[in-house]
């Protein structure tokens, strides 16, 4: 990616492996500040350093692979997300990479991010959830 | 004596259309000028003298970045930001005495809706200063009064949220 401008859909992939990332290292408050009905937003430094902060708390993290792979000469994120509804956040976003801007909206299916995502974090997410749905339908069943 | 009128006319009207055409879309006119020198460019070089002092000292960290080809490279590809746009469909400019702006809207390579506004600083002629690639969701408009402010932009865009 690092020789040509990335476009808004390698930009996006970026948003959502970030927040991957802010999930591996501290999966209950990004939970907590990602479900919450509030605003919160993240900002990447040009060191790789992401920060989310919102109502719930806020956490700094390492992505420096991800922001390395924009290129060297990646200088800043700024993403502001708008609380979540329906489990689904709209988020803007402006990546300053060299002298060029990039910026672009979108939706982020909290939901889908928590079944979808890969590592340690994910993998327990997704458990939970099954056993949330194999004890909702015993209960179900038991209630029947 | 109808030969002076003729003329007089002539030179009257020539002044005119260089006074309303020229300056009306003079920063467009600046942006296709050098998209066609970006579609023929095999170097920097012949984009660079369209940058402002401010942008242009910006291109240090390529010069001299530790692997000189990659840093040109990189330089380059940044330098070719009107290729996101393969499509244009409308453009619109402000301008003063002094500075500029420009919104070049249509289509990418993948068909999705982009606006590239581009900030511009007058010296003896309009220099490039800020560039901003816009990429639009299904229900946003294009603008038509052209904002080259990213955060700006990006407050009118989520202002209803």
């Amino acid at each position: 990616m690092s020789n040509n401008t990335p476009n808004e859909v390698q930009l996006k992939v970026k948003v959502f492996k970030i927040l991957e990332i802010a999930y591996k290292n501290n999966g209950e408050l990004t939970a907590n500040i990602v479900r919450s009905k509030h605003p919160f937003t993240l900002t990447v430094t040009s060191s790789g350093t992401a920060t989310l902060t919102g109502k719930a708390g806020n956490m700094t993290f390492n992505v420096s692979e991800e922001t390395n792979s924009i290129g060297f000469d990646f200088k800043f994120a700024s993403l502001q997300f708008f609380g979540s509804q329906n489990g689904q956040l709209r988020y803007s976003a402006t990546f300053t990479i060299g002298f060029t801007s990039v910026s672009f909206r979108g939706i982020f299916d909290i939901e889908k991010f928590i079944l979808e995502c890969s590592g340690l974090v994910c993998i327990a997410a997704r458990l939970m959830r099954e056993r949330k749905n194999k004890i909702d339908a015993a209960i179900q069943g038991h209630t029947k | 004596m109808k030969l002076l009128f003729a003329f007089m006319f002539l030179a009257f009207t020539t002044v005119n259309l260089s006074a309303d055409e020229s300056p009306r879309n003079i920063l467009y006119s600046t942006y296709n000028e050098y998209s066609l020198k970006v579609n023929k460019a095999k170097t920097v070089l012949p984009l660079l003298r369209y940058y402002s002092d401010e942008i242009y000292n910006s291109f240090d960290i390529y010069f001299k970045h530790s692997n000189l080809k990659e840093g040109i490279n990189t330089l380059f590809s940044r330098l070719k930001f009107t290729t996101h746009l393969t499509q244009v469909s409308e453009h619109h400019e402000i301008k003063n005495n002094k500075t500029g702006c420009l919104v070049v809207s249509g289509t990418s390579a993948e068909k999705k809706r982009i606006s590239i506004y581009v900030g511009f600083v007058k010296t003896s002629s309009w220099l490039i200063n800020d560039i901003n690639i816009e990429y639009l969701e299904d229900n946003e408009e294009y603008l038509k009064a052209p904002i080259c402010d990213a955060e700006e932009l990006m407050k009118k865009r989520t202002k209803n949220w």
